[in-house]
């Protein structure tokens, strides 16, 4: 069991993605946008891996990424994304992303890709 | 001259701050009504979309689940529909099926099929859009049909909605598109071919063939879109269109492809462009060159610095221009 931070601006995909972790065995605390994330983990030190949404309003996926690694973090980071261009990979990975999964996604799989990342801790 | 009495003035002050205070009052009813209508929606959503989630998550058929889900009706029941839809979206697998399968047993797509053909473009435009988002086999006419509507709106989202559709027959109609009044955006064509090119060789197929279409804006929107499928397989065929497609956009179209799926057989092509009269040719044939691995295309790039091109010497690496321009 891990305890993930889900990131997300849409109330569904939130809905979705937690209730599929949570199934996994896993606790999950979510929050609508980057700026909220940045500051629950500024709280708490025992998040093990963040799901988190590209595209959000204000600051995006990328922009959480960059801010988390420019003040020291390893926190693994799942992005979910709907671009799946190369451009769009390419830049999340130089920002700092552990792993992609593009929408639309197999929930199976996402569930899959999360004990895979922290599997390798 | 008019004589002002005070009395008169009075009942005008009167009347005008009546008004005012009507005006207000009339507002803060329509603010009022809008609010507890958004609040009620957000409800009914709040109360959906758990239910909603834990069926596309749950592969056992759960009665107390089901029932609610599929006995839903009225304002609920939009909004179970509305929830299903925003997850589709979202899920691919057994998941989406599943919803979809939902959908179509609460006769969403029935319903969806009738307001296609509504009188108000926006719930035509509205229809389409979900029925494309459903992507059932049975309403590839009805969508592609729509791609003719008479609104530029429903054509719009027809074509983004061809997307779920990838065959041969569909990307000719969003191709068609280009050949017609031009009110829908080039770029939404282009992002459609690219779903369809993804998801099947039949779509691939028939873009590929809209390399030797006889109308510009069609070869210029499938070798766009051949780069954006960065199939490097396709570069053979871009670089022969660059060489002989004697139209400047389809040339730039094909160098910009270029720039992503470029290989070493390439360089001919690309070098040829960067002798184009067209400065935007240039110049993007030279980026797709430097894009390519430095070890094969040292002599090109050597070549283009030596004929000292004033457009495409600043894009060249510091190392590689002349001295005296670095």
């Amino acid at each position: 069991m891990a305890n993930i931070l889900v990131v997300d601006d849409d109330p569904d995909i939130v809905e979705l993605v937690s209730l599929k972790l949570r199934s996994s065995g896993h606790e999950v605390t979510a929050v609508g946008s980057g700026e909220a994330a940045l500051d629950t983990l500024a709280t708490r030190t025992d998040v093990d891996l963040a799901v988190v949404d590209h595209m959000m309003p204000g600051m995006t996926g990328v922009d959480l990424v960059r801010a988390l690694r420019a003040g020291g973090s390893t926190l693994k980071v799942l992005m979910l994304t709907a671009r799946s261009q190369e451009r769009d990979l390419e830049n999340g990975f130089t920002a700092g992303v552990d792993d992609y999964m593009t929408k639309p996604f197999s929930p199976r799989e996402l569930a899959a890709r999360v004990t895979s990342m922290l599997s390798r801790r | 001259m008019i004589s002002l009495e005070p009395g008169l003035v009075l009942t005008a002050l009167m009347a005008l701050w009546a008004a005012i205070a009507l005006v207000l009052f009339a507002l803060g009813i329509v603010h009022a009504v809008r609010a507890a209508r958004e609040r009620r929606h957000e409800d009914l959503a709040s109360r959906a979309r758990p239910l909603v989630i834990r069926f596309a998550l749950t592969e056992d058929e759960d009665p107390a689940l089901m029932t609610p889900l599929r006995e839903a009706r009225g304002p609920f029941g939009d909004q179970v529909d509305e929830r299903l839809l925003a997850v589709l979206e979202t899920l691919r697998g057994e998941a989406r099926g599943r919803v979809a399968a939902l959908l179509v047993e609460r006769g969403h797509p029935t319903r969806l099929r009738r307001l296609a053909g509504a009188r108000r473009s926006m719930t035509r435009a509205s229809a389409i859009r979900r029925l494309g988002q459903l992507a059932l086999p049975m309403d590839e006419d009805l969508v592609l049909a729509a791609t003719s509507d008479r609104s530029p709106v429903v054509r719009t989202v027809a074509v983004r909605a061809a997307a779920s559709y990838p065959s041969a027959r569909a990307v000719v109609t969003v191709l068609d598109q280009l050949r017609g009044r031009g009110e829908v955006p080039s770029l939404v064509v282009t992002t459609s071919l690219i779903g369809q090119g993804t998801a099947s060789s039949a779509a691939l197929g028939a873009i590929r063939a809209g390399l030797d279409d006889p109308l510009a804006q069609v070869r210029a929107a499938c070798a766009q879109t051949l780069g954006e499928l960065t199939s490097a397989s396709d570069a053979d065929r871009l670089a022969l269109l660059l060489r002989r497609d004697p139209t400047p956009s389809v040339q730039f179209a094909a160098a910009h492809a270029l720039a992503r799926v470029g290989r070493a057989s390439s360089i001919p092509a690309l070098l040829e462009g960067t002798r184009s009269p067209w400065g935007p040719v240039r110049t993007h044939c030279l980026l797709a060159l430097l894009a390519l691995p430095r070890d094969v295309t040292a002599s090109a790039i050597t070549e283009v610095a030596r004929r000292g091109d004033a457009l495409l010497t600043p894009l060249l690496p510091p190392s590689d221009r002349p001295a005296g321009s670095r």
